[in-house]
């Protein structure tokens, strides 16, 4: 199970999932609140709203957690208005645009879901700005959640699904709105489960191929005392054998004597000697 | 391929081209984006990844429509060698192919203004005295591409008129059907790249098999159609030459030798910048971890192994009949 960052601007939009996957208060700071399951491997975030608030929560997130970084999912959860799209409906956001500067993200769409266009505002959109990009839906995080995301993360960990709450700027009636965002619960979870899914399915054969190589790269760098360099040209010789499927048992039983105290002549001369079995065993 | 979702650049929404195109796509959602480098050059993206879902994105080239040839691609004795790219990024996935170093994504970028490429080419036909020869299909497959939209077709009927045009579609589709409905001309070659079966499948993923390939190179003889045989690049691996030996008997026993233009070979290589990132873009290929040599920021295999290579190849063809050799040393 990869672990999961939902981020949300407002804990009604977050209540949901903090029912769905019991977590408990992990850490606070001023307005920022995370929740952690245990359970579900799963970070709520919940930032405040505006492009401020979310860049500051997410930045404090990654530098806590720095070592979620490679393989987490994030994914920005919320409501967002639109113009032309139904109310109500949950929508797999394929492009993000900043309002204001016109710049755009384009997150790594692959799972076949109804896609939008977000476009995200430093204010609250009104009916006149809705209609500009009426196909759009409207919010007021979803570009600095890319683009905060993207400073930690590649693209393919950065997902956004937004639940289209008004058409003109006005929520009409907040309970009605709480009630179908959470009947939309089984779609969002089900977009979410999908994503992780083929990305765990992508990422997991090259993991354990790398831990292999990794191990044995270790273990030489320290009985010979390898360079940096060594090291990495170790790592490619072990890759190059990796993927023509050449044995390279042979590396675990060779065996240099005491090399605790080899000179740096010594250790380069075996190196190069196990470098050329690699290469052409 | 990932079809369910296509992007557009907005200048070219409404027209025939476009709407030609995506009635063969068919895609689910469409994206509009205001230039088609924004989606191709976004960074931070895992290559690798993204070509398991790689996406097509409709362009409009507002310039360059042709590029001066490269001195890593073999110019064939033309003095004005030039290439195009009417399409950038491939829907094969060869793992030598140095496109996964080019761009930040491996998204397919078809271009549909075909017929600026073509008026910007007859401009250049009349700045030159001689001949010019130009490769349309270098940055990416145009045969494979030939279903979405006919780029063969129009530069084959443009070269029909051209006649101080060579042009060159270098390919791996066994797609020459598509090309039915088109006279062949002395002045277009179709370039078939073959390569051995077990080299096919280790590194040549999603492309036709060597007999689909083989049986495209005699449909294309058949039909007229000037053939050049591309051995290029060539790996090197371990049983080299018996696989190569076995691999130019079966093609010349259905191939004969007398039927082809020419034959074009060179070694594995590429620009070492491209490797590093490909390397660096997770391309866990064995090619990418070879302890190559690097002269003039290209990476090939040493000095001594290429001429093994090379002389053995061009000698394997001269038994075989084939003189017209053409070598990327």
């Amino acid at each position: 199970m990869l672990p999961k960052l939902f981020v949300f601007a407002h804990f009604e939009e977050a209540q949901l999932f903090l029912n769905t996957f019991p977590a408990k208060l992990h850490f606070q700071l001023k307005t920022i609140q995370c929740y952690y399951s245990e359970e579900n491997n799963v970070y709520i975030l919940i930032t405040g709203s505006g492009f401020f608030n979310i860049s500051v929560a997410l930045s404090v997130f990654f530098e806590r957690y720095a070592y979620l970084k490679k393989d987490i999912l994030t994914f920005n959860i919320g409501i967002a208005g639109s113009f032309n799209k139904p109310l109500y409906q949950v929508f797999y956001i394929s492009k993000i645009t900043n309002y204001h500067t016109l710049r755009s993200f384009y997150p790594d769409v692959f799972i076949p879901f109804p896609m939008a266009e977000l476009v995200s505002i430093e204010f609250p959109a009104d009916k006149k700005i809705m209609a500009e990009y009426p196909d759009a839906l409207f919010d007021m995080e979803g570009y600095a959640f890319a683009t905060a995301s993207k400073f930690f993360l590649k693209n393919h960990q950065i997902h956004c699904i937004k639940f289209v709450s008004d058409n003109d700027g006005c929520i009409q009636d907040m309970d009605e709105l709480l009630n179908r965002y959470e009947l939309s619960a089984n779609s969002m979870l089900s977009m979410v489960q999908q994503i992780e899914k083929e990305v765990q399915a992508y990422f997991k054969k090259e993991e354990n191929f790398d831990e292999e190589v990794q191990n044995i790269v270790s273990k030489w760098s320290e009985k010979l005392h390898l360079t940096h360099s060594q090291k990495m040209q170790l790592h490619k010789a072990l890759m190059y054998c990796k993927q023509h499927n050449k044995n390279i048992d042979f590396i675990h039983s060779l065996n240099f004597g005491d090399t605790k105290k080899i000179s740096k002549h010594e250790r380069n001369r075996y190196f190069q000697n196990i470098l050329k079995q690699l290469y052409y065993v | 391929m990932y079809r369910h979702l296509v992007y557009i650049e907005k200048n070219i929404l409404n027209d025939n081209a476009t709407k030609r195109v995506l009635d063969k796509i068919n895609p689910q959602e469409i994206v509009i984006i205001d230039h088609y480098k924004e989606v191709l050059n976004q960074t931070n993206s895992h290559w690798h990844f993204n070509k398991k879902y790689q996406k097509i994105i409709l362009a409009k080239r507002e310039s360059e429509f042709y590029y001066k040839g490269s001195f890593l691609t073999s110019s064939l004795g033309y003095r004005h060698f030039y290439y195009n790219t009417l399409a950038l990024n491939c829907i094969f996935h060869c793992e030598y192919c140095y496109l996964q170093g080019m761009y930040n994504t491996p998204h397919l970028v078809l271009f549909l203004n075909n017929q600026d490429f073509i008026k910007a080419t007859k401009t250049l036909i009349k700045q030159h005295n001689d001949k010019i020869y130009l490769a349309l299909s270098y940055d990416t497959d145009l045969l494979a591409l030939e279903h979405y939209y006919p780029y063969c077709q129009e530069w084959i009927d443009f070269a029909q008129k051209e006649k101080k045009l060579q042009i060159e579609i270098r390919t791996k589709s066994h797609q020459v059907d598509r090309l039915n409905q088109i006279k062949p001309t002395d002045n277009v070659v179709l370039s078939f790249t073959l390569s051995p079966e077990s080299i096919q499948e280790q590194y040549e993923p999603l492309t036709p098999k060597l007999d689909q390939r083989i049986n495209a190179v005699q449909k294309a003889i058949q039909r007229g159609f000037k053939v050049m045989l591309c051995f290029d690049p060539m790996i090197y691996v371990s049983d080299f030459k018996r696989i190569y030996k076995d691999f130019f008997d079966k093609v010349f026993s259905k191939i004969q030798a007398n039927s082809i233009d020419s034959v074009s070979i060179g070694v594995f290589r590429m620009n070492n910048d491209f490797l590093k990132r490909i390397r660096k873009n997770g391309n866990r290929s064995d090619l990418y971890f070879y302890t190559y040599e690097v002269k003039n920021s290209i990476a090939t295999y040493s000095e001594d192994i290429k001429k093994e290579m090379l002389l053995f190849v061009s000698d394997e063809l001269k038994k075989r009949n084939i003189f017209r050799i053409h070598i990327y040393e």
